[in-house]
């Protein structure tokens, strides 16, 4: 499974020259940062240290915890989800339906639902792409992190984001009809991250911004979606993100307590650029083209207020609460409180995080849980060994 | 790196093999190699203990890879599965209640090796008595675990450098979970010290530093490899076996057999991505990777004079460095184990012989080359598998 970018073939047949070919298929990203050995072992951190015991014990495979023998029809996917949940296939794009002058305006059920397929490729394809970003990222963390128990913890997260990588490559390639390359506004979001040379940010952009976007992501679609595999999939990647989470907020939490004014100033400014980057992304970017339909065509048609900005505000439920735990919401006269509130995604500043919830139905449950079920009767205590770390998201 | 600025000029100049002097051939690298001066220069004080962070620059391009097909390098991918079903755990797969005395930790010291340092009047440590011998032992013990401890930080920075530098998914994937591994590493060696042994003595040693931050600090993803894959980790190898065969005490023998089982997969993982990269390389580049090769087996090689021992017991390093170096041949067994499994490595990727054979030479030089023909690493990392081993047992 293999992807070209768009932008990088030429008329003249490259994949000839292995070469050439094989340049297209990577991304370089210029990096300069100080990587730090840090010589005090002193394990003094007990949020992280607790979070990196955790860590080790929530570990899952791939290969192994997932049922991949299940048939997936991506298209009776798309029918049954419209079926169950009430929401039809297409949606928000099909909304689109109504406005005048769309040129959508004549697409039946047919086409909605497979336009749905592509769309759930394209938004699978994104998560991957992220994912191996936050393998890039997590990795950059470990090397430039100057405390023991953040190099531990982040070590275990570097393995979670592999695993991730893994799955979603392996569910699209082995169910799924097609994968999309990178969008743009991710990978630049991408980039700037890995570029920074303040290894905080990495924290901020990384696990605060665009982890909180995929938490949100996840849990969307793990909310509508009937097929067994990606639920248990989903579930099992959410399972690790919120620990991912913890781990950027129990952190900032320390660094930014003795962050001069000016420089937690930079931090707002990075996390609203990060945030106006993520929700500028047209929605169903990808697939417009396809059908001959193109990205200004579909923006003339957005009004500022509809029920696809609504969905797409939702994805920040997650990044907006923890801005205001880290206190960048109402620093400097609360600038980020402003430019969230013209985003209009300051609503979610008092939501319940849901890691606790999601953290019970991890692997390690489930494997507790089958044991139980194993010896015939269920002992709430079997739960006891996941108890859910004191975070400060939660 | 701090360490360059406490050093004089001449010292900070012996960081780097002179490259010009390389390419004469009337260049005597056997003299280069046994120069105590050279050695004992480039020296760091034990109170640098006191810094808690030393700073490299990254120079590497993170790469993002849009081909996701796992398992096109069959054996990576192989390597992959097998380092997720073997993972352990630091704090509940070791018995860490046991209590250790550390005089009891000392591995019985090669009768023959004692002899040669307590009997020559010209030894520096011709007039130690036996509790100061007994020190020796406490004080090298702690230092040798202190140094696998740095190393295995090393190496956690390094793989974690392979994840966002290699161009293969395989590689990534398999290399993230050696970057978990070698967290676990840093934190048992850590815990055993602290724990067990009073603490940690020792700063890094000055060669060992110097070589990991030669590794962070090159662009080029394939030097990395060879660096802390091939001889960072083949050394660590076959230190710790040494360790392992000698040691009675039951934690520190386990903790090193399940250290082991993981560092034989990551030499392996070296072995496996290495052969297929020089494949394509120019015997030029390929000269490149062999003087890499020679320095970083000097180096660890060097390491191993125990410089920061004799400086906290108060025996002239220098003295001490040059009468290591004039120890016989027959005695050496420890200095050449070290390279047990970086020789037949190197052979294996066609580093030995490449060009005109100029790295062979050089272990020649240094002693060396009688392990060749030892097994690499690629065909017995399964054996090391200790971890899996047990829960085997445990499971009938």
């Amino acid at each position: 499974m293999t992807i070209t970018k768009p932008d990088a073939e030429t008329s003249d047949g490259a994949t000839s020259d292995g070469a050439t070919a094989f340049d297209q298929l990577i991304d370089k990203v210029r990096t300069e940062f100080d990587t730090q050995f840090t010589w005090d072992y002193e394990r003094g951190r007990d949020g992280l240290n607790r979070l990196y015991e955790k860590a080790k014990r929530s570990q899952w495979n791939v290969s192994d915890d997932l049922d991949w023998t299940i048939d997936v029809d991506p298209e009776r996917m798309v029918r049954l989800q419209a079926e169950v949940t009430g929401i039809p296939a297409g949606y928000p794009a099909r909304s689109l339906l109504d406005v005048k002058g769309s040129p959508v305006a004549s697409w039946n059920d047919d086409q909605w639902v497979d336009f749905a397929v592509n769309s759930q490729c394209a938004s699978l394809s994104q998560f991957l792409h992220g994912e191996q970003g936050a393998l890039l990222c997590t990795a950059r963390l470990v090397e430039s992190v100057p405390w023991i128990e953040a190099k531990y913890y982040g070590s275990t997260q570097v393995v979670d984001e592999a695993r991730h990588v893994e799955a979603f490559a392996r569910y699209l390639d082995e169910k799924m009809p097609t994968i999309y390359p990178i969008n743009e506004n991710l990978k630049s979001l991408l980039d700037s991250v890995l570029r920074d040379e303040r290894w905080d940010l990495v924290y901020l952009g990384m696990q605060v911004v665009i982890e909180g976007l995929a938490l949100a992501a996840f849990g969307m679609m793990l909310g509508t979606t009937q097929e067994p595999l990606l639920k248990a999939m989903l579930r099992y990647v959410m399972s690790d993100e919120a620990r991912h989470v913890a781990f950027g907020i129990l952190s900032l939490q320390e660094i930014y307590a003795d962050l001069p004014a000016d420089e937690f100033r930079l931090r707002q400014e990075f996390a609203f650029e990060a945030c106006d980057r993520m929700r500028r992304r047209t929605l169903n970017a990808e697939l417009w083209p396809s059908y001959g339909i193109s990205n200004d065509e579909i923006e003339a048609l957005l009004p500022d207020q509809n029920s696809q900005q609504r969905f797409q505000q939702l994805l920040f439920s997650k990044i907006v609460p923890n801005c205001k735990k880290l206190g960048l919401l109402d620093h400097r006269d609360g600038w980020l409180r402003e430019r969230f509130q013209e985003m209009n995604i300051i609503q979610f500043e008092d939501w319940e995080n849901t890691a606790e919830a999601l953290d019970l139905t991890g692997p390690v449950a489930d494997r507790e849980l089958n044991d139980t079920a194993n010896r015939a009767s269920f002992d709430p205590n079997a739960l006891e060994g996941v108890e859910v770390i004191d975070s400060p998201t939660l | 790196m701090t360490t360059t600025e406490n050093l004089s000029p001449e010292a900070a100049a012996m960081t780097e093999l002179d490259t010009e002097n390389i390419s004469e051939a009337a260049f005597d690298f056997r003299t280069y190699a046994n120069d105590p001066d050279r050695i004992t220069d480039f020296s760091r004080s034990n109170d640098d203990v006191n810094s808690l962070i030393s700073v490299v620059e990254d120079n590497a391009d993170a790469i993002f890879t849009w081909r996701y097909d796992k398992g096109e390098r069959a054996n990576l991918d192989k390597l992959y599965e097998k380092a997720k079903t073997s993972q352990w755990n630091g704090q509940t797969d070791l018995d860490w209640s046991i209590d250790v005395d550390p005089y009891a930790v000392l591995a019985p010291a090669d009768p023959a090796e004692v002899a040669y340092f307590a009997d020559n009047p010209e030894s520096p440590l011709h007039k130690l008595n036996e509790a100061e011998w007994l020190e020796v032992g406490v004080e090298s013990m702690n230092w040798s675990l202190s140094q696998f401890m740095h190393g295995e930080q090393g190496a956690l920075l390094c793989t974690a450098k392979i994840v966002e530098t290699v161009p293969w998914i395989d590689a990534k994937y398999y290399a993230a979970t050696q970057v978990v591994d070698e967290a676990r590493h840093v934190e048992v060696f850590a815990q055993y010290l602290d724990m067990k042994l009073g603490g940690i003595k020792y700063p890094v040693n000055t060669h060992l530093e110097s070589l990991l931050d030669d590794i962070l600090e090159d662009s080029r993803w394939d030097m990395t490899y060879l660096g802390m894959q091939i001889m960072v980790e083949g050394l660590a190898l076959a230190a710790f076996g040494f360790m392992h065969q000698t040691t009675e005490e039951p934690l520190l023998k386990k903790l090193l057999r399940y250290v082991m089982s993981d560092e034989a997969r990551h030499v392996a993982f070296g072995v496996l991505s290495l052969q297929e990269v020089y494949q394509e390389l120019t015997v030029a580049e390929l000269r490149d990777r062999q003087e890499f090769a020679f320095e970083a087996a000097l180096r660890m090689r060097d390491r191993f004079m125990r410089q920061e021992v004799w400086e906290r017991m108060g025996v002239p390093v220098k003295d001490m460095v040059k009468f290591t170096l004039e120890m016989p041949d027959e005695l050496r067994l420890f200095q050449k184990m070290l390279f047990s499994k970086i020789v037949p490595n190197c052979k294996k990727l066609g580093l030995l012989d490449a060009g005109d054979g100029w790295l062979r030479d050089r272990f020649t030089d240094i002693g060396v080359i009688e392990f060749e023909n030892w097994v690499d690493t690629s065909e017995e990392f399964a054996d090391l598998d200790e971890v899996a081993k047990d829960r085997e047992l445990a499971g009938n």
